[in-house]
């Protein structure tokens, strides 16, 4: 079973990464130059990289600037986002997802923000999903090239791939023509729609999806009487966006976000399809430091 | 008799309250050489390898006869799921089936086979992105009661599987992303596929990928019709059937199209749905026979965005009751009843005193109609309960530790 190929990953990885050295070595030679055959080796397009699993702390200026576009050379660019309700009146504006969203969803997804499969402060090699999702965001669309970021660097550069997320995370607000309130994406209960989106929009994460038999584990769909999502619950009995709204007010640890009690929309709702349009929970929040300190300037404990 | 103070949509007999039995009920005495003891759950002598399910041999000797519980204990941390066989009289009293290691903060479900020989259970491997975990990337494993030895089923399941009434095959289903969907609301296609129990053939039994959303129901009784609903992109519920041997879909009935349909559940017999509906801000339980020319409203009225606000109901083994969770309404806590469809009779089913921001909600009837299994709000995922389906003291599901979570499988009298 998996786990059985996630222990011996790194084995493989390290061999299938020699292998395609090998082969990117000899297709150079021969005067080749197609590189992807490299990649087409593994399963998935990206070969996984190897580097240092940097701590938490770390990692927090990097989600506060991807929330707010400005890592720079360290990350993809990120597109306009669509501000406004209806969208007659919306208009483009600067990149802007809330640094909330990406610290929780980084740690949904990667259990603890981890890039490589390694121990903080260890190396190890890129962590990749059985179905091609890479590192820290588990990025998963894009990753064979032209989709206006990079494939290599979101497997390599723990920055870079959170940036990638903000980047998808932008393109499915951009993307969907269903609204919250406004539509601002200051607002964090205004991205309820974008992140269902990132995890799988439709049915699959329709909060309505309940179990027939009011059996919470029966498998395909969920929980009707499923409490708030703490951490405690199985992930199964939730929609993604309501594991991401219960993590961000109860987080993991004292190292990864300070709690933000984000409302969600009533599940009643929520109908089959859902509306075009609801209004923004209340109390609603905002999110992303105005101010931030380069990481060279924080006094890190390590 | 207490009469009703429950107002009904229709005129019922009176609610009727029963006295509370005790627990355990009178238990056969237990032959001598048979297991008396909770083992104590143990730690398996030499890891099994990453990921590979372990069959855990049980040198303790089988449970007493009686009725047993099939459930899986999941440590949310480590991801790993005990999947444990335990006396219905006395659940202490249980032992090992076979581990799974798998998906952190997942669990394994799993389904009894009808025959209480077999059970299926659907896997999330460990390296399962989120996605996949919802969609495709499960694996059904079957644990053979009888000698703990179990094989793998299929892979990239995404819906546990439902057994046929024969126990010889089951189905299952997965959600596959579309590249270009017709519509922005249906992304994902749906299929449904017929596995024989042991594996050796597998066939396509349906795909969709129109409707916003479908829904597995049940088999007919003959075995031979597969009920699904599904939603339509329009929002309305229709029920379908699909035939087990070509594969032929027909469609069966419109759901009410008045209400804002939350689940649906087939009776055991395959004629019957009941339905949990929203009708304008209200909640009510409504059974709708499959050709969809009979509609009865059984109960009504709960309001409120609260999970106590909501009806919970399930069916009884033979059709012809349902036990529900009924909300509270002014002068009356929240309470279980043993609704009769045949004659409306309302029974009140006692239960031990619960905390006060507490409630149960019923989730499995045995087959043999005596035991209930119910869970405890707000700790659902921990806190599972038997007791007998007259009402009465209530026994936990015994867990390891009290923060695992407890998934019930179903039945079985083997020992």
């Amino acid at each position: 079973m998996s786990m059985r190929y996630a222990h011996f990953q790194p084995l493989f990885r390290a061999g299938r990464l020699l292998l395609c050295m090998a082969l990117l070595s000899f297709l150079l030679l021969a005067q080749t130059s197609d590189p992807s055959q490299c990649a087409a080796q593994g399963s998935c397009p990206v070969p996984a990289a190897y580097g240092r699993q940097p701590y938490p702390d770390e990692l927090i200026n990097a989600f506060d600037r991807a929330g707010t576009n400005r890592l720079g050379n360290e990350g993809p660019s990120l597109p306009q986002i669509w501000k406004g309700y209806p969208s007659s009146q919306a208009r483009l504006v600067s990149p802007y997802v809330p640094c909330i969203l990406l610290k929780v969803i980084g740690y949904t997804e990667s259990t603890g923000w981890k890039q490589f499969a390694a121990d903080y402060g260890r190396y190890g090699y890129t962590v990749v999903s059985a179905d091609c999702g890479y590192g820290i965001m588990q990025i998963t669309s894009g990753m064979g090239g032209g989709a206006g970021f990079e494939p290599g660097r979101v497997s390599a550069e723990p920055a870079y791939n959170i940036g990638t997320g903000a980047r998808v995370l932008i393109q499915k607000w951009n993307g969907l023509n269903v609204y919250i309130g406004n539509n601002n994406p200051y607002v964090v209960e205004d991205w309820y729609y974008a992140v269902w989106a990132y995890n799988g929009w439709g049915w699959v994460n329709n909060p309505n999806r309940n179990c027939p038999d009011n059996n919470p584990n029966c498998g395909y769909a969920f929980n009707p009487f499923r409490p708030s999502f703490n951490g405690s619950q199985p992930r199964s009995w939730y929609p993604y966006q309501e594991i991401i709204w219960g993590y961000a007010g109860h987080p993991p640890g004292a190292g990864f976000w300070e709690a933000v009690p984000l409302t969600l929309p009533s599940r009643r709702s929520i109908t089959n399809p859902p509306p075009p349009h609801i209004v923004t929970p209340r109390p609603f929040h905002g999110s992303c430091s105005i101010v931030y300190l380069p990481a060279i300037l924080k006094n890190y404990p390590r | 008799m207490t009469p009703s103070p429950t107002i009904l949509p229709e005129p019922s007999p009176p609610l009727v309250t029963v006295t509370l039995p005790p627990y355990p009920p009178p238990q056969t005495p237990t032959p001598l050489g048979t297991l008396t003891v909770v083992p104590t759950p143990r730690v398996t002598a030499a890891p099994p390898a990453p990921g590979t399910p372990t069959a855990v041999p049980t040198p303790s000797g089988p449970l007493p006869p009686g009725l047993k519980v099939v459930y899986g204990e999941t440590d949310g941390l480590s991801g790993k799921t005990t999947i444990w066989l335990a006396s219905a009289a006395n659940p202490t009293l249980r032992r090992v089936l076979a581990t799974f290691d798998h998906k952190v903060g997942y669990g394994v479900q799993g389904a009894v086979s009808p025959d209480g020989n077999k059970i299926v259970c659907l896997v999330i491997p460990s390296d399962a992105g989120e996605r996949a975990a919802r969609t495709t990337a499960g694996e059904l494993w079957v644990v053979d009661l009888d000698d703990a030895s179990l094989h793998r089923l299929a892979n990239q399941a995404g819906y546990l599987a439902m057994w046929t009434p024969d126990s010889r095959a089951l189905v299952f289903g997965r959600l596959v992303a579309l590249e270009n969907p017709k519509n922005p609301q249906a992304p994902f296609r749906t299929e449904l596929y017929l596995v024989t129990a042991d594996g050796a053939e597998q066939r396509l039994l349906l795909v969709d990928e129109t409707a916003y959303g479908l829904q597995p129901l049940g088999w007919s009784v003959d075995g031979q019709q597969f009920y699904y609903a599904i939603v339509t992109l329009q929002g309305q519920w229709e029920l379908w059937t699909v035939d087990r041997t070509g594969g032929l879909t027909q469609f069966q009935a419109s759901f009410p199209s008045q209400y804002l349909i939350q689940s649906a559940s087939l009776s055991p017999d395959g004629t019957k749905v009941l339905l949990k509906v929203l009708d304008r801000g209200q909640y009510a339980l409504i059974v709708l026979r499959v050709d969809g020319l009979e509609q009865k409203t059984i109960v009504s009225g709960a309001t409120g965005d609260q999970p106590i606000n909501q009806y919970a109901a399930i069916w009884s083994p033979d059709d012809q009751s349902i036990f529900a969770h009924i909300p509270p309404q002014p002068g009356q806590p929240a309470h279980l009843e043993r609704i009769d469809l045949r004659t409306g009779q309302r029974r009140v089913i006692p239960t031990e005193p619960i905390g006060r921001d507490e409630f149960v909600i019923p989730q499995a009837w045995s087959p043999d109609g005596k035991w209930l299994v119910v869970l405890k709000y707000p700790r659902l995922q921990s806190l599972a309960y038997l007791m007998q389906a007259t009402g009465g003291p209530m026994a936990q599901i015994p867990l390891t530790q009290s923060s695992n979570w407890v998934n019930l499988f179903g039945w079985t009298d083997r020992r």
